[in-house]
Formats: C-alpha cells, structure tokens, sequence
C-alpha cells in the first residue's frame, strides 16, 4: 500500500460568498496517478488548484479545513516553496514566449541554477523525461510557440519536470489536443507515475479509465457547491461503484 | 429618387475631400519646410550647417549642430532621469498596487499628463532653477541642461508609464500563471516573464516618451537659458557639462523665426528639418529594433 | 552525458541543500524590489503635489475676481489680469473647433462608413484611403512647433494673413485634426453593425444612415474628441508663439493678433518679473485642464453605460 502524498481533510473554498467546493476528505496515494471526474462546474479545477495554492491569485478567496503535503500544512509552507515541490500542468499549452531551452530552464534558473552543464544537464533530462527530446535536440534555440499543440504541451510537461516536483497536477492536460497528442500524452502519464504522484482533472472518462489508478468523482446541484461523491480504484469506480450518482454519471445518464 | 441619388454623390465627395486633408497637409508641410529650407542648404551645403557649431545670425554664420547636441544631449538625459521610474511606476500599477491605490496613483499620472508645459516650464524657473544654481560650481546659473532634463523627464514620465502599464496589462495571464506555478516569486516573474513578454508595448512608449522629449519646446525655452553654445563643461570636472546652458532645435526655431528674414529664416526652417529627420530616424530605428528582437526569441 | 556526469539524483541533492537558502535570498530581494516600486509611485504623486500645490499655492495670492475681468496693462511688473487672454483663448478654441471638427469627422466618416470602397472603389479611392490614414498616422507624430513653422510659412507670410487669429486657427486647426479624427474614428466603430443593417433594410441611404442613426449614436465619443482638442488648445504654446502674435490687448477681428492664456503665461514668465501672476495663470490653466478631463471622464462613463444598454 503506498503512502499517502496529498491529502485533504473536511476542505472547503468560498470565492466571496460563492461556496465553490464543501467539506472534502481526500487522501491521494504517492505514485499513483489519480484521477477527478465530473460534470462541469463542479469545483474540480479549483480543487486541484488547492495543492500548488493557485488559488491564491484569486481575489477574495477564503478556505476553511486543511489541506496536506507529506503531512505537512500546504497553508502553512511558503507558498514559492509549494510550488517547487508541486508542478502544474495546464489545460492550454502555455509555454513563455522563450526558445525551448529558455522554457525548459525557467524554473531551475529562477531557484538559482546559474552553471552552464547543469541546466543543459536538467534540460536533457527533462525533456527525455517528457518524451520530447528526440523531436528538438537540434534546435532547443527554437521558439517555444513555434511547436505544435502537443509539442507545446509536452514542453510544458518538460519545463515542470525540471524543477524535480514530486507530485505532478494536471488540469485536463489533453483537452485542446488531437487523438494522436492526446494518445502520447496519456502513453507519457503512465511512464512518468513511475517516478511522480500524478493527479489529473479529466472531463473524459474513457481517459481517466485509461490512465488513472485511483479515481475521484465530484459532483454539484443546484447550489453549485461541489462535492465530492465516491473515491476508489478506479477499476472499482467503474465497474462497481457504490453511489448511485456515479453510476448515472458513468453510464452517461447524466450530462 | 433622382436628388436622393445626387445628395448621395455630393456627400461622398464632400467627405473624401475632408478624408483627403489629412494627407494633403502632411505633404505641404514638407513641401513648405523643405523648399523654405533650400537656401540656407545651397549656401552652406549638409556637413556646413550640420557640422558647424557656431550659430551667429549677426555675422551669417548658421551652425545648427550645437541645437542638435542640445536636444540630444537633453533627451537622453531626460530619459536617464524619467524611465527607470515611470517604468517602475507602470509595473507598480499592473502588478504590485492594490485597488485602493491605483485608483490613487493613475489619476496622479493622467493629471501629471494634463499639466500643460509652460506651466512646467514657469515651475523649472521658479523652483529648479534656484536649487541647481546651489550647486558650488562657478558659472553654473541653475539654468541649463539639468534643469530641463528633469522638467522633461516629469512631463514624458506619464506618457511611458500609461502606455507600458496597458502593455503590461496585455500580456497574457497564462504566462504569469505558468511562471509562478514553476515556483518562480512575484519579483522574478516580473522581470523575467512580464516584462519581457511586453516589451513591444514598452518599446512603444519609449518611441513615443522620446518622440515627447525631443519635440517640446516652451518648457525648454524657459529652463535650458537659450545660449547658443556647443554644451561643454563649466571646469575641469567633466560632469559639470550637465550644468551646461544649451538651446534645443525647437528652441532655435521658436525664439527666432518671429523676426528673421532671408538666410537667416531659410536656416530656421533647416533647423526644422533637421528636428523632422532626428524623430523619424529614432522611429526607424526603434522600430527596426523591436521587429528585430520580436522576430528572434528572448 | 558530460563528463561531470551529475546523475539526477545528485542535482536533486544539491538542490534542496541549498534551496531553502536561495529561496529566502530570493524572499528578501523581493521584499526590496517591492518597496522600491513602492517609493516609485510615491515620488510621482509627491512630484504631482509638489508642481501643482506649489502654482496653486503661490498663484491663488494674485487670483481674485478683479485678475479675471482686468485686461493685462503691460510693463515689467506686469499690471492687469488675464481677461483678454482668457477671451483669446475662447476665440481661438472656437474659431479652431468650427475649422477642425467637421472636417476631422468628415474625414472620420469617409474612413471608417465608406471602407468597402477599399475592395470597389477603384484604384484611386484605394489609394487615398490609404494615403489619409497615413497621414493621420504621421500627423499625430509631428511635433508643435513645426506646426508653427508651417502655420508661420504658409498663413503669416506667404498668404499675408499676418500674426491673426486666422493663421494661429488654421495652424491649431491642423495641431488637433488627428486627435477629433482618431476619436470619431473610435466613436464610429462603436456603434454596432446591426444597427446601420436595420436602417438601411429600411430602405435609408447610406448617408440618412450615417446622419440619423450612427452619428447620434456616435455623439458622447464624438464630443469626447472634441473635449481632447479642446484642452489640447488650451496647453498648446508653441503653435500659436509664432503665428499669434504677442499682443496683450483684445483681439479684434480675425486678422488681430492677441494672446491666449499659456502664451501670457510664457511673456509673463520670460519678459516681466510678475512671478506671482504668472502663478495665478497657471493656477487657471490648471483648472480648466481638470474640468475638461473631468468631463471627458463622465462622458466616457456615460458612454460606456450606455453601450451596455444596449447590449
């Protein structure tokens, strides 16, 4: 059984007076790839964004219960620390208007790593690690934007894996690519789980399916206010699960 | 239907007439500026009046390259002073400053923008020039370079600072997103990030900052003390050329054209062209810059 | 690999060493930068405060009803008030505004409601179409005292119109005709397709369309312009130094010279020692200038309320 690496207890988040997300109770297993299914609108996506504290940046946001790193308070940390142990992958491909190389070095650079053969090192390293490498090494001089929307994504994938987090967030990842980047991508989360505790916001099922080991389903009413309904296996999720609301929701009898 | 139709034709033509104008008057300005020009240009050639720093009507000696050094000299100067805080005050407003204080701060700047430049220039003389004349240096009367550069530097600093906020503004919240999600600090992600992303916009404003600087005139007049001298050091102290009095081109044109006649007016209007080409080949070059470095990757 | 041969395991064991050290160097640089940025904004409001509080200051000695209504006499110590230049100043805003706004929104309306000729108008109207935004492009980029120069070569000398209202109005005319032509331009574009759609399915020309439906809707940025060009004339100086003139007394007919408010600034400033005075025009400059952004203000607030109406 594998520790736990994130973990949230009885959480909850208000933008405002907007009850986004309700009394979640999460415990997310290290080096699995865990995966966050539900209709939309369901407080998925600021969820996920509670463990890196992107939420942060929202004006006027308030949260209430806890929320744990390797057991240690994410609210407690520094915040610039969180977020070199915790990557985020986004759902656009945003890479800086920067060569490939200046992408990639971004966040080694900005924590202090100056030497020239160390960051061509973590660059390397990085973008094997994303499965990228072959398709740039001659060119890393190249403009980040000028590659395709994989490629773009993939390079994200990279210049987060050079800061050497040890969870990996993914907000639908795949959802602005084609089958064919989309295939790569998921065929790369399975490698990378290897090494990282992943977890991934999907709105397609059949991917969570695929990629994830654990899943987690959320669901809203009328209030808006997200919860979360069941968490398990994922195997278990989809062949046996115990809410009736999942099961609507994974059969496709709802939205 | 017949006088709909002719109504129609009138208005047409009426309205391409005004649309016309605008190219029309461009083109007379440099029509009257120029051929008022030839003269002084055919008597003295490009490198006489250009290279010449004596500007002496009485004696027919018309050199304009002691104004070109003294707009140049005052510009960059100005620019010196002015950017390095109307940039931080851009960033201070796109990124840094709560609500409360921008709704402060951006008034301040747009008021400073409304401010008209002899008021500024009375505000140079009645209270700069005093203080630099403090400086212990001997020949130093407080009106000179310095003065006008910071005078100019107050009145560009609003120009740069709305436009590069709006640039700043502009640039794309998923690369600061991004940045910070890295583990990058606000600081870094300021300068590492957003400020490189909006450097175009910023750019902009320095074109437009200096663009300002070298086209004012009143102010200058009433700061600069008008002497017509090539600006050079008051001792040995070689720093002592920023106390140093000088005339801008626009100056020139302004204090003389009211009385001049012949050569002497036809150098006047060559001061104006010289002025016209000193701003077009800041705008081609910066531009040529920006093009250049936006093409190639940061 | 490099011959260094750092295994990523060894990078990560460099890192975390040193990365708490780093990240608190990076913690307090950003606490420096910050207040820097921080005393940025405080200089600039002190430069506003000190430049604005100080004319104010030591103009409101000579602010009385009595500077307003009394004409300037003159003299080294500058006797009298500014009521003529405040009524030059009225003069040649209006004489501009009457020369420039139709013929910048004429303009306007050509380049913006006419476009499509670029596609069929023919290879002149192509032409000139290009041509005028060009010239509205370098227009706006010429400094002042060319304008001057121009007014001061074609209007003073070589049409003998002389040191006048006429040639400081056609100069200023041509200072100000990019700003009401951008602005109209703006203006027009804000005013919804569907809109010029339904008054033409009507059966309207297109110049009923343009006269009754998108210039009314138009107006609050129309008027916006002009409130531009207005406070625009107001600062301006040097256009008007070498085609107005410097009489202190009341223009009067277009072929008068006569002084507006900044010029009388400016001769008080560089030919008199009445300091104080000079101040006090200031001081009247000053306010015009916030009453006139002011309104531009509200007229853009009620300008954008109202395009929300509607959407």
């Amino acid at each position: 059984m594998n520790a736990i690496k994130l973990e949230t207890n009885a959480y909850s988040l208000f933008y405002g007076k907007f009850h986004a997300i309700d009394d979640i109770s999460l415990k997310i297993p290290e080096k699995q790839v865990t995966a966050i299914i539900g209709p939309s609108g369901c407080g998925k996506s600021t969820f996920l964004r509670t463990f890196n504290r992107m939420n942060d940046l929202i004006p006027g946001v308030r949260t209430e219960g806890q929320a744990l790193l390797d057991g240690e308070d994410i609210f407690s940390m520094d915040v610039v620390a969180l977020r070199q142990r915790v990557g985020m992958v986004f759902q656009k491909p945003n890479p800086f208007p920067k060569s490939i190389y200046d992408n990639v070095a971004f966040g080694p650079r900005v924590n202090g790593i100056h030497e020239k053969n160390v960051l061509d090192e973590i660059v390397e390293i990085s973008l094997r690690g994303a499965a990228l490498w072959n398709e740039v090494k001659d060119n890393l001089g190249k403009s980040g934007l000028a590659l395709s929307g994989g490629q773009q994504q993939r390079l994200c994938i990279a210049r987060a894996l050079a800061v050497k987090p040890s969870v990996i967030l993914m907000d639908e990842p795949a959802a602005s690519l084609d089958p064919i980047a989309t295939q790569r991508i998921e065929e790369l989360i399975r490698q990378l789980v290897e090494e990282y505790t992943i977890v991934i916001v999907t709105h397609n099922m059949q991917q969570a399916g695929r990629v994830s080991d654990y899943t987690a389903f959320f669901f809203t009413d009328e209030s808006r206010t997200g919860k979360l309904v069941e968490f398990n296996l994922t195997r278990k999720i989809f062949t046996n699960p115990q809410d009736k609301r999942t099961e609507d929701y994974i059969t496709g009898r709802y939205g | 239907m017949q006088t709909k139709l002719r109504v129609e034709k009138t208005v047409r033509t009426v309205l391409l007439i005004s649309a016309s104008l605008s190219i029309i008057i461009v083109i007379s300005i440099f029509v009257f500026i120029f051929r008022s020009s030839l003269p002084a240009f055919k008597e003295f050639g490009i490198r006489g009046l250009l290279g010449d720093i004596t500007w002496r009507p009485a004696n027919g000696s018309f050199g304009i390259l002691a104004m070109i050094v003294g707009s140049v000299m005052v510009t960059l100067m100005a620019l010196v002073i002015g950017v390095p805080l109307a940039i931080a005050a851009a960033i201070f407003l796109a990124e840094i400053a709560p609500r409360g204080v921008q709704a402060v701060v951006r008034p301040a700047v747009q008021l400073l923008a409304g401010i008209p430049s002899v008021v500024y220039g009375l505000f140079g003389m009645v209270v700069l020039v005093p203080l630099i004349r403090r400086i212990p240096v001997v020949g130093n009367s407080g009106y000179g370079l310095l003065s006008a550069a910071i005078v100019l530097a107050v009145m560009i600093l609003p120009t740069i600072t709305s436009i590069s906020e709006d640039a700043l503004r502009a640039v794309p919240r998923s690369y600061k997103e991004a940045s910070l999600a890295l583990g990058a600090t606000h600081l870094q992600t300021i300068f590492q990030v957003l400020l490189p992303a909006g450097k175009s916009g910023i750019g902009a404003a320095l074109i437009l900052g200096i663009g300002r600087a070298l086209g004012e005139t009143m102010a200058m007049i009433m700061v600069m003390g008008n002497s017509v001298i090539l600006p050079a050091p008051l001792d040995d102290n070689p720093l002592t050329i920023f106390l140093s009095q000088a005339r801008t081109l626009t100056g020139n044109i302004a204090v003389e054209i009211n009385y001049a006649s012949g050569l002497h007016a036809s150098a006047l209007f060559a001061t104006g062209v010289v002025l016209f080409v000193l701003i077009m080949i800041v705008n081609v070059s910066a531009h040529a810059i920006l093009n250049r470095s936006t093409s190639s990757v940061s | 690999m490099s011959e260094h041969e750092i295994t990523p395991i060894e990078t990560v064991k460099i890192r975390s060493v040193s990365a708490s050290a780093n990240l608190r160097k990076r913690q307090a640089s950003q606490k420096v930068g910050f207040g820097l940025f921080w005393l940025a904004s405080l200089v600039v409001i002190l430069i506003l405060l000190v430049v604005v509080g100080y004319v104010f200051i030591t103009g409101f000695k000579s602010l009385s009803w009595d500077f307003l209504t009394t004409a300037p006499k003159g003299g080294l110590s500058g006797e009298g008030g500014i009521s003529t230049t405040i009524v030059t100043t009225i003069y040649l805003v209006g004489l501009i505004l009457v020369i420039a706004g139709p013929l910048g929104i004429g303009a306007a309306i050509f380049l913006i409601e006419y476009q499509e000729q670029t596609k069929t108008g023919g290879k002149f109207v192509q032409w000139l179409l290009q041509a005028a935004n060009f010239g509205v492009e370098t227009l706006s980029g010429i400094p002042s005292i060319i304008f001057g120069l121009f007014g001061y070569a074609l209007f003073v000398s070589t049409l003998q119109f002389g040191f006048s209202l006429l040639s400081a109005a056609l100069a200023g005319a041509c200072l100000v005709l990019p700003t009401i032509i951008r602005t109209t331009q703006e203006a027009l574009l804000t005013v919804p397709v569907s809109l010029r759609e339904g008054s033409l399915a009507l059966g309207a020309t297109r110049w009923q369309t343009i006269s009754k439906v998108v210039l009314p809707a138009a107006i609050p940025g129309i008027i916006t312009g002009i409130m531009l060009s207005v406070g625009r004339i107001i600062s301006e100086t040097a256009v008007f130094y070498v085609t107005l003139g410097g009489s202190y007394r009341l223009p009067k007919s277009l072929f008068s010279g006569g002084r507006t408010l900044s010029l009388h600034l400016f001769y008080l400033a560089m030919d008199t020692n009445a300091f104080e005075k000079a101040m006090g025009t200031g001081a009247v400059l000053i306010v015009s200038i916030v009453i006139i952004n002011l309104v531009i203000d509200l007229i853009s607030r009620k300008l954008s309320a109202g395009v929300r109406q509607h959407q």
